[in-house]
């Protein structure tokens, strides 16, 4: 049974490693992309490992909501729309929605990516494979 | 010029660090397939240089979803862009139109620098 606390150590050590990162400037709110600098392979890198740390698997489009994007009602105009900022909020409860919602456009949608939204996923993963 | 309206030409654009899909293909070599086309792997093969091989489609997938105009939104985004590696005398990889990929697009690997390989993609 994992508690919070080991699982945001164990992602921070994770990110850190993938990332080449220092672990002391990883946080909870560190965007992937826009604060640590993660590319497409770090992202894969990421995803194997923490399968492998925690031993589970991670479907494609459960950790990144991929699919919203093919919503109609969720994109429009290369914006996502509000029914679709509240559809993202549902995901990733940890994620900065009020600064993304001042401009919501879809390409800027990967800096939002945080690594408290990687530990909330795995949280409540564990805890359904646990009950 | 096509008939019916201006032609549209995308380019898309990226580079890998060698050490990087080094470390990548030593810790992950046995889950590629979980991401990766049988075409894609058999590419990859396993040698002491599988790992250069690696780069270079890692590299030509992000060109072509670069260059597909898609945002990137996780890694399944770019592992549903199915790359052609290149054979015999063709030198670049390549993405047939389908009812997925509305363009064809080629993406040429750039490999002489020391710790880069870069590929370019032309989509039309």
């Amino acid at each position: 049974m994992y508690e919070k606390n080991d699982i945001i150590k164990s992602v921070t050590t994770i990110i850190a490693q993938a990332l080449r990162a220092d672990e002391k400037k990883i946080t909870l709110q560190s965007s992937l992309i826009k604060d640590l600098g993660a590319e497409s392979i770090d992202f894969l890198d990421i995803v194997f490992r923490l399968e492998k740390t925690f031993k589970i698997k991670i479907p494609k489009g459960e950790l990144f909501p991929e699919k919203l994007l093919t919503d109609a009602r969720f994109v429009k105009d290369g914006k996502i729309t509000e029914a679709g900022i509240e559809e993202l909020k549902s995901k990733i409860p940890s994620a900065n929605w009020q600064d993304f919602s001042k401009n919501p456009l879809v390409s800027n949608l990967g800096e939002v990516f945080t690594v408290g939204m990687i530990v909330d996923y795995l949280y409540e993963k564990l805890a359904v494979a646990n009950k | 010029m096509p008939s019916g309206g201006p032609s549209r030409i995308r380019l898309g654009i990226d580079l890998i660090e060698f050490k990087k899909a080094k470390d990548f293909y030593k810790h992950h070599q046995n889950r590629l397939a979980s991401f990766f086309s049988e075409k894609e792997i058999s590419y990859i093969g396993h040698g002491a240089e599988a790992y250069r091989k690696l780069a270079g489609l890692l590299a030509a997938k992000e060109a072509a979803f670069k260059a597909s105009g898609k945002t990137w939104m996780g890694p399944e985004g770019f592992a549903a862009i199915r790359l052609t590696p290149p054979t015999g005398k063709k030198n670049f990889f390549s993405v047939k139109k389908s009812s997925q990929s509305k363009e064809a697009l080629k993406i040429f690997l750039t490999q002489q620098h020391k710790k880069y390989v870069v590929a370019q993609c032309v989509g039309i």
